[in-house]
């Protein structure tokens, strides 16, 4: 006869934190504008790799704090201070953020481009050896009746 | 945000990675959307193109339209709008750089509105140094980069 292990209850400590993953974050906005995104939501906030969103009430009292850089507030709509009793919706999340802030998220997100390796000499296309000669457009002047 | 002057513009079609463009690049690295040139700019190039012999003329077009798909693709090419146009006309157009010396000689109204696209758009000119450029940044609010 096997012995089938009961099921362990869990520890409530060891237990995932219910929240917005680093994730789905990433589904959202890319990895990394995801990863600096969630760097600068404010650390009580956050556990691991997931942001306990702030309720509507609990970020007028964190508004201040969001202006600091670093301390951004994810506010999640519509949840009550119970937060295991309500779902987590990133999509309805609201972020109140420090534009310094912002601007580096915005700045991660951008794609990765190096012009120097776009032009680089390559199988085909080899790198001139001499150059076209620029030459002073036209100063014609035309008169103008008025 | 950059414009490239022309002169910068081929240097970096032209895939020659010893020409100062590619220093700066290396150095400033800027981002795939911060980088732009003026249609005028590949309009001269695409002239100058035409006036070579016939062997550099046909790798120069294959470098020309190569450049040109990237910086297409990157949404970098601009185009000339009414307020380009507008300071254009107030700051640069005909004789209003007669007291300079050299502008009229040197700088075709094509060149004046690549720089008048530069303070229209707020963008940084990267050129190489030059005392008429000096001179019409001390009279607009251009600005440049002089490699």
């Amino acid at each position: 006869m096997a012995l089938i292990d009961k099921p362990k209850p869990q520890d409530p400590e060891a237990a995932p934190a219910e929240g917005i993953s680093l994730t789905a974050l990433a589904d959202h906005l890319g990895p990394r504008a995801a990863e600096a995104l969630f760097s600068r939501i404010d650390g009580s906030s956050r556990q691991g790799e997931v942001i306990i969103g702030t309720n509507v009430r609990d970020a007028r009292i964190g508004f201040s704090k969001a202006q600091t850089s670093g301390r951004a507030q994810f506010v999640v709509p519509g949840r009550s201070n119970l937060r295991q009793q309500t779902q987590t919706q990133l999509s309805d999340g609201i972020v109140i953020i420090s534009l310094d802030d912002l601007e580096a998220v915005v700045r991660a997100g951008q794609e990765q481009f190096d012009w120097a390796a776009a032009f680089a000499p390559r199988g085909g296309l080899t790198a001139a050896t001499m150059s076209p000669q620029l030459k002073p457009g036209s100063r014609g002047r035309r008169p103008l009746r008025v | 945000m950059y414009l490239l002057d022309s002169q910068q513009v081929m240097d970096l079609f032209s895939r020659d990675q010893t020409r100062q463009i590619f220093r700066w690049l290396n150095t400033a690295q800027p981002g795939r959307t911060e980088m732009f040139v003026s249609v005028l700019s590949l309009g001269q190039i695409a002239g100058a193109i035409e006036d070579m012999d016939a062997v550099p003329r046909n790798h120069w077009r294959r470098l020309y339209q190569e450049g040109r798909r990237i910086f297409d693709d990157a949404g970098g090419i601009i185009d000339v709008d009414g307020a380009i146009v507008d300071v254009w006309q107030a700051n640069l157009r005909g004789n209003r750089l007669s007291d300079i010396p050299g502008a009229d000689d040197q700088l075709g109204e094509d060149d004046r509105l690549i720089f008048a696209t530069a303070i229209a758009r707020g963008y940084a000119l990267v050129t190489e140094a030059s005392p008429i450029l000096s001179a019409i940044a001390q009279r607009t609010t251009l600005t440049t980069i002089e490699l």
